[in-house]
């Protein structure tokens, strides 16, 4: 796995330009987390529809791979439902931990997150969105808080 | 902090007074290599009554250190730091002042008598090392130190100084900024940079792709990267095993990371 591949160019297409990059004042759901081993920064705005995620942005700071990581998550989950979002959060952390390998039919960009599972100190970078929107829609929605990882 | 990188000492009066029992610095930083006044703030702090412990994790691995003329009544040191084994380390401490404090641990030979209402304890160091210690890491730290000695701690000096005014000269040169003191003459080989607007890890990871070694972060010093206003620094530092030519690797791997993220 060349470096080359890791940062393939959608990652750094999601860097330069992420999408859904924007705070959402009054969003329903929102969280904030930090990883105070890095100081990557994301918050997580949601609003339901219902049962459906029918707008989800986020803010942040930190390197190419935790942002871009984040742009994708937001264009992934848009319309899904609460529990298909939140398996697909689960199998996101279990490709992460290379424990699955979805391909792109199923998983679309964020497949090419999957070239990080080679550089376990950036795993975390990867999967910090995907656990902010994860207690944005199981928490009581207005947590902050720290990453364990 | 001052803006060059120093302990900022202009308002020590106000800061060590007779209210203050101990003072705990860094004997050099670990983020910048700034070689800390401890003689000085030693001598502030002994004026109150007080007593000062210098962490001498990144001190001593790199330069003569005669705790004497620091006056200092504690120095610690880390034995991976200095080419000794992982956990393994070592607490110097003034004699008068370890009489004075009670063990912190129980355990065998940090004992003297034992009866029902009271005991009495062993002699300093024994006090202090309750049961089995770290046998094999510590004589591990003790051949590092040999090692160490054998080289010549001045000699280990002027390479790294050699090195960081080199790595500096040429980071600087690259486009790079190095934060802290810019003179090895005041700073050890610890050299945090940033370069242009690549992120430290991910300069990190374009780092280790070319066999280069390198910390990103904060460093546990995250009061410091605010004062500097970045969430984390890359960080190069060297020992007498780092020649040059590896600085030019640095060097020559940063373009490399300007061309990938085409900043």
């Amino acid at each position: 796995m060349s470096l080359d591949e890791l940062y393939k160019e959608v990652i750094l297409d999601h860097y330069k330009n992420p999408r859904n990059k924007r705070d959402v004042p009054g969003a329903g759901l929102s969280c904030s987390r930090n990883n105070p081993l890095c100081g990557d920064e994301i918050t997580v705005f949601v609003n339901l529809d219902g049962d459906v995620v029918s707008e989800v942005a986020f803010q942040g700071q930190g390197c190419s791979i935790s942002q871009s990581s984040a742009s994708m998550m937001t264009e992934a989950v848009a319309g899904k439902d609460v529990a298909g979002t939140l398996a697909m959060a689960a199998e996101f952390r279990a490709m992460m931990a290379g424990d699955s390998d979805p391909g792109e039919d199923e998983f679309g960009e964020l497949v090419a997150l999957k070239g990080v599972v080679k550089y376990p100190i950036r795993v975390k970078c990867a999967v910090l969105a995907w656990d902010v929107l994860q207690e944005a829609l199981q928490g009581d929605g207005s947590s902050a808080g720290t990453a364990t990882h | 902090m001052t803006d060059d990188g120093r302990l900022d000492l202009s308002d020590l009066e106000s800061l060590v007074t007779e209210r203050t029992k101990l003072v705990a610095v860094t004997g050099m930083s670990n983020v910048v290599g700034t070689i800390n006044p401890v003689r000085a703030l030693a001598d502030a702090v002994h004026a109150v009554g007080g007593v000062i412990l210098v962490d001498g994790a990144q001190l001593v691995p790199h330069l003569p250190v005669d705790v004497a003329a620091l006056d200092c009544d504690f120095l610690t040191i880390s034995g991976h730091k200095m080419l000794g084994p992982t956990a393994s380390g070592g607490l110097y401490a003034k004699l008068e002042v370890l009489e004075k404090m009670d063990p912190f641990l129980g355990g065998g030979e940090m004992i003297n008598e034992v009866f029902e209402d009271h005991a009495t304890y062993n002699a300093v160091p024994a006090k202090f090392e309750a049961g089995t210690m770290n046998i094999a890491q510590e004589i591990g730290l003790a051949a590092a130190i040999d090692y160490l000695d054998s080289i010549g701690m001045e000699a280990v000096r002027e390479h790294e100084k050699a090195l960081t005014d080199y790595a500096i000269a040429e980071l600087t040169g690259a486009g790079a900024e190095v934060f802290g003191l810019q003179d090895a003459e005041e700073r050890g080989g610890a050299v945090s940079f940033a370069y242009k607007d690549v992120h430290p890890h991910d300069l990190a990871t374009i780092l280790d792709e070319r066999g280069v070694s390198v910390r990103a972060g904060h460093h546990c010093a995250q009061l410091l990267m605010r004062r500097f206003g970045v969430p984390a620094t890359t960080r190069a530092s060297f020992h007498i095993y780092n020649t040059h030519e590896e600085v030019d690797r640095l060097v020559e791997a940063l373009g490399r990371a300007e061309e990938f993220f085409g900043f």
